[in-house]
């Protein structure tokens, strides 16, 4: 189960990867398109909407990878402390409790973000290319729910190391 | 019970939970006890895709991402090295210039200290200056340039209290040379120059290095000159620095390679990630805010105890500089900027004179011990115990509260450009 977990977390980690050269590649290509073409009185209405929805895209992608690398931004008040007096069994549990309550939360904003998803699916109209604003909204719930499972990889993983000891040396 | 559940969901934040997750939880928790559907904090993050500025932000992180990885440093600190490198103190002044360059393209997300700090500490030593100051000079650099355009702290200001990015942008511009102008007196003041090698000043010199450093010096004459004749938008100007400066380093100095650009990539990203996330979930937070007319409340309170402009203004100062000294400044802004904003319209302060205090503040608040961010980066950098890098960033702790005190009680400096 360990294993799968963890093959599955690099899977996610590889293709967010992908997804992200690319969207940021094409967020740079239509912009600069966009405003090339608006100078030559020539623009394309769906090039604006879509690149902000490139950036959208791009938070939850980032917000993907940061969870991998526990890169989020935090108070940290009492991490920074335990790190700085080099108290490493109390910052690994500390931890493990932030990885706990994150999964918690970010599941719940997952059924949140689904609830609203299903209504726009049923209610919402074409926002750009023929694209209906279900699926657009689409990129809250699957993007929260992939941030979901690395924090619940990230616990499970903390309990491996605990284990192992490395983290304690 | 709505007490306990929010008193919790403070302790998570001071556990280190991420602050969108306790957003989040905070959003989440306060629609449920209101009894409304919980979607409304996803319809509240989808309204973050009508913005049209918020292009700017991944695009100019990247920007900074690639000069910081590319061979630009050392050609920006030849350049003024060049300049300014023959008067006592010049190599001090240079660091802080391109220290203050860099943090305004990167954010003062830590990469200034990480890409400058190695170059400039053996310069700074070697011109005679002390370990202690070195360091603290360079630990303070690290955040120096976030009143400049086109800083990232600056754009999300104007995102979340709807200021005009274009005014914040030119607002920024006096103070910030004020900042740098009382540390660049310090610098002249602490060198010990007697055993200094001389550096003579040449013309010759002057022209190679600014031919070296040419198409980076552009950048900045370029984004504003864009932006301020009309030529283009800050959303478009940003997407030009990008591609410019993807071309110049990959292309015309060759600095990155092709193959390491997905990982560059990924790190921007990774940092706009972060910063949306929070921006998305706070989102639902303002919102129940405004519901609750949490600002009236606590502008009511505050009328109680203060009754002035200036009284409220030293509050402020000291609010905020706890808050940049506990919280990232992307979080500080995303957070406080809808608490503040309407108390201080209240008390007559101009928007874009109380972004100049907000943004001064938070910088400040990257040296301020116990926790300043810039203090814990510069401890691994240079591998220095934290306390250490607490007496060395002292100075010029104090230095900035003088210059926080005339931004703060001197509006002209910040709104000369604006009225």
């Amino acid at each position: 189960m360990y294993k799968f977990l963890t093959k599955l977390d690099k899977l996610v980690d590889r293709v967010t990867i992908f997804f992200v050269v690319l969207t940021m590649a094409v967020l740079l290509v239509s912009s600069i398109t966009g405003i090339v073409l608006r100078w030559t009185n020539t623009p394309l209405v769906w090039i604006e909407p879509f690149v902000r929805h490139l950036v959208f895209l791009l938070a939850f992608l980032g917000g993907i990878i940061a969870a991998g690398r526990n890169a989020h931004i935090s108070i940290d008040i009492l991490g920074r402390y335990f790190e700085a007096f080099h108290n490493k069994k109390i910052k690994m549990r500390f931890d493990r409790l932030i990885y706990f309550i994150s999964f918690f939360a970010v599941v719940w904003l997952t059924d949140s973000a689904y609830g609203f998803y299903v209504v726009e699916l049923q209610y919402g109209k074409e926002v750009f290319l023929g694209i209906h604003s279900g699926f657009l909204v689409g990129i809250i719930p699957v993007g929260f729910s992939l941030i979901a499972f690395r924090f619940f990889y990230k616990f499970v993983n903390s309990f491996s190391i605990f284990h192992d000891g490395e983290a304690i040396e | 019970m709505t007490v306990l559940v929010f008193v919790g969901i403070l302790g998570c934040a001071i556990l280190g939970v991420p602050l969108f997750v306790v957003m989040g939880l905070f959003a989440l928790s306060a629609f449920t006890i209101a009894d409304v559907s919980t979607s409304s904090i996803a319809i509240e993050i989808y309204r973050l895709s009508s913005s049209s500025t918020l292009m700017t932000i991944p695009l100019f992180t990247l920007a900074g991402y690639l000069m910081a990885e590319s061979g630009a440093p050392k050609r920006l600190l030849r350049f003024a090295e060049a300049i300014i490198g023959w008067m006592p103190g010049g190599v001090a002044i240079v660091g802080l210039f391109v220290c203050a360059f860099f943090t305004a393209f990167t954010g003062a997300s830590g990469v200034t200290i990480i890409a400058l700090g190695g170059l400039l500490y053996p310069i700074l030593k070697n011109e005679g200056y002390t370990d202690k100051f070195s360091i603290g000079l360079i630990t303070t650099s690290g955040s120096l340039g976030l009143l400049f355009p086109p800083s990232l702290p600056i754009i999300l200001y104007g995102v979340v209290a709807k200021v005009d990015i274009n005014d914040l942008f030119k607002a920024g511009i006096v103070p910030g040379i004020l900042l740098i102008g009382i540390l660049s007196l310090w610098a002249i003041k602490n060198g010990n120059f007697a055993g200094r090698k001389k550096i003579k000043f040449s013309s010759a010199e002057v022209l190679a290095s600014f031919k070296g450093a040419f198409f980076e010096i552009m950048l900045p004459v370029g984004v504003l000159s864009g932006i301020y004749g009309g030529l283009v938008t800050p959303s478009e100007a940003a997407a030009f620095t990008a591609f410019y400066v993807l071309l110049i380093e990959c292309f015309v100095y060759r600095d990155i390679k092709l193959s390491k650009l997905p990982s560059i990539v990924v790190d921007s990203t990774c940092l706009v990630g972060t910063i949306l996330l929070i921006l998305c979930c706070a989102l639902g937070v303002t919102n129940y805010i405004v519901d609750e007319e949490i600002p009236t409340l606590l502008f009511e309170y505050i009328r109680l105890v203060i009754s002035n402009k200036y009284a409220f203004l030293a509050f402020l100062n000291i609010f905020l500089l706890v808050v940049g000294s506990l919280m990232d400044i992307f979080s500080a802004i995303i957070v406080v900027v809808p608490l503040i904003t309407p108390i201080a319209m209240e008390f007559g302060i101009h928007p874009v004179h109380l972004a100049m205090i907000f943004l001064t503040n938070l910088e400040i608040g990257y040296i301020t011990p116990p926790v300043g961010i810039n203090l814990f980066i510069s401890s691994i950098r240079f591998n220095r115990p934290i306390i250490e890098l607490y007496k060395s960033s002292l100075p010029f702790l104090l230095l900035l509260l003088v210059a926080l005190i005339i931004i703060t009680y001197v509006p002209f400096i910040s709104l000369f450009w604006i009225q």
